[in-house]
């Protein structure tokens, strides 16, 4: 804009909205990859937050906590695992093998040995699921951090936008008289060179 | 702790170890020649709570969901030949509601029975459909070792109302709780299940084929094998 444009304050104008215009693309910028990133975090706790919710619900389910309808399908899955029904085979399988060596493969030693079994093994896989639950619950708290942390960045993202469009808004106010006053300081110049000089005192 | 709900730990452990299981009374069959998406399966009578319930059906469409309550021993894919197990409480009644995967209907037939210290559960299905009969359930290896178990050969074969199939032969050493359950399907597919059972301490076990009539031609032929302990 040259000498005319800087002494009517466009060039100023300019450049306060090429800056405000660059301290956003540097805000958004900033605030998409880092939302990016908490969002990538989020999502990475929700397989540990969904297996450890259904460990828990499994484990609510044997205990009975849920009704009988639930326990019972819950031991339904549970014996139709090939994990569990393996670990059940190998102790039992073990057990008999003791009792038939010791002559004691009948009446309720053996039946009290079978129950002890079968409650050791369940009870191991009881633990699992518990185990499993507090993973879960570990893992939603880590997503719940996680969670606040997109959120503050989304509130300071907020603010300092609204400061930068404050700013913004400050300074072209503030702009906004320079023509003027560039213009009424050149006038106050003129009129003062058509007063006459002085001569009072002067000496001569 | 109880964890022990409902199993029979009596009869699991009878004689000291692990006993065979023990198929209890009559297995219940249905046969219905309805067309429809739902249908009910008839259960055996005189069900007794920590008792196990098996139920053998036919479920057009893949996936078909589990009756309420029900759970998944195996099935095959297509045609599919479905087995589930349940915990019994003895508040059961007398029959169960079972669906087909949405859209689907066709007739319908089923085999359920009691089972008496069962805790353990395993099954392998044959690929389907398979248009070369006669149904041969196939090996299967539930990895418990060598144990007294209770093996269920089961046997489906299908063709269309035009043509007839029948499965007039169990599976050889298979003498338990021999049944079979057929419709004849009003304008779709005519259906046979059979079911029988053995008892067998071995680790794995290959059921022989069952005897179909004719050996050949669909929709198909299909097969499963279950372990029960």
């Amino acid at each position: 804009m040259g000498l005319l444009g800087s002494f009517l304050g466009k060039d100023q104008q300019r450049d306060l909205a090429s800056a405000n215009q660059q301290a956003n693309q540097y805000l958004d910028t900033g605030y998409n990859s880092a939302y990016g990133d908490y969002s990538t975090a989020i999502s990475g706790y929700d397989p540990y937050v969904q297996s450890g919710t259904k460990s828990q619900t499994t484990w609510d389910d044997l205990m009975g906590l849920n009704g009988t309808g639930a326990r019972d399908a819950a031991y339904g899955t549970l014996s139709t695992n090939p994990l569990f029904t393996g670990q059940l085979a190998t102790s039992s399988n073990a057990l008999a093998r003791t009792l038939n060596a010791q002559g004691a493969s009948g009446g309720g030693k053996a039946q009290l040995a079978g129950a002890r079994v079968l409650a050791e093994t369940g009870g191991n896989w009881l633990d699992r699921y518990a185990q499993g639950g507090q993973t879960g619950l570990s893992a939603t708290g880590a997503k719940s951090n996680a969670l606040m942390g997109r959120g503050e960045l989304s509130s300071s993202y907020a603010g300092a936008k609204a400061g930068n469009a404050v700013n913004y808004g400050n300074a072209l106010a503030a702009n906004r008289n320079t023509g003027i006053n560039n213009i009424l300081g050149v006038a106050g110049l003129a009129v003062n060179a058509m007063k006459p000089t002085p001569t009072f005192g002067k000496v001569t | 702790m109880n964890f022990l709900p409902g199993w029979d730990v009596g009869a699991f452990m009878a004689g000291g170890g692990p006993a065979f299981p023990e198929i209890m009374g009559t297995p219940a069959k249905t046969e219905d020649g309805t067309v429809a998406g739902s249908h009910n399966a008839n259960l055996p009578a005189g069900i007794v709570a920590g008792e196990t319930l098996v139920l053998v059906c036919y479920q057009v469409g893949s996936p078909s969901p589990a009756p309420s309550g029900w759970t998944l021993i195996v099935a095959s894919s297509v045609y599919r030949l479905a087995a589930y197990q349940k915990l019994a409480t003895g508040s059961e009644g007398s029959s169960v509601a079972v669906a087909f995967q949405s859209g689907f209907t066709d007739c319908f037939t089923a085999i359920a029975f009691r089972v008496k210290g069962a805790i353990m559960f395993a099954g392998a299905a044959s690929a389907d459909p398979n248009a070369t009969g006669p149904p041969d359930p196939p090996n299967l290896s539930p990895g418990w070792g060598t144990r007294k178990i209770l093996w269920i050969s089961c046997g489906y074969a299908a063709r269309s109302a035009s043509a007839d199939v029948q499965i007039d032969g169990y599976p050889s050493g298979f003498t338990l709780a021999q049944t079979y359950a057929q419709t004849n399907g009003p304008s779709l597919i005519k259906q046979r299940l059979a079911i029988a059972g053995m008892n067998d301490e071995v680790s794995s076990k290959n059921p022989p084929a069952f005897s179909s009539t004719p050996t050949s031609g669909g929709p198909g032929f299909v097969a499963a094998t279950l372990a029960i302990a």
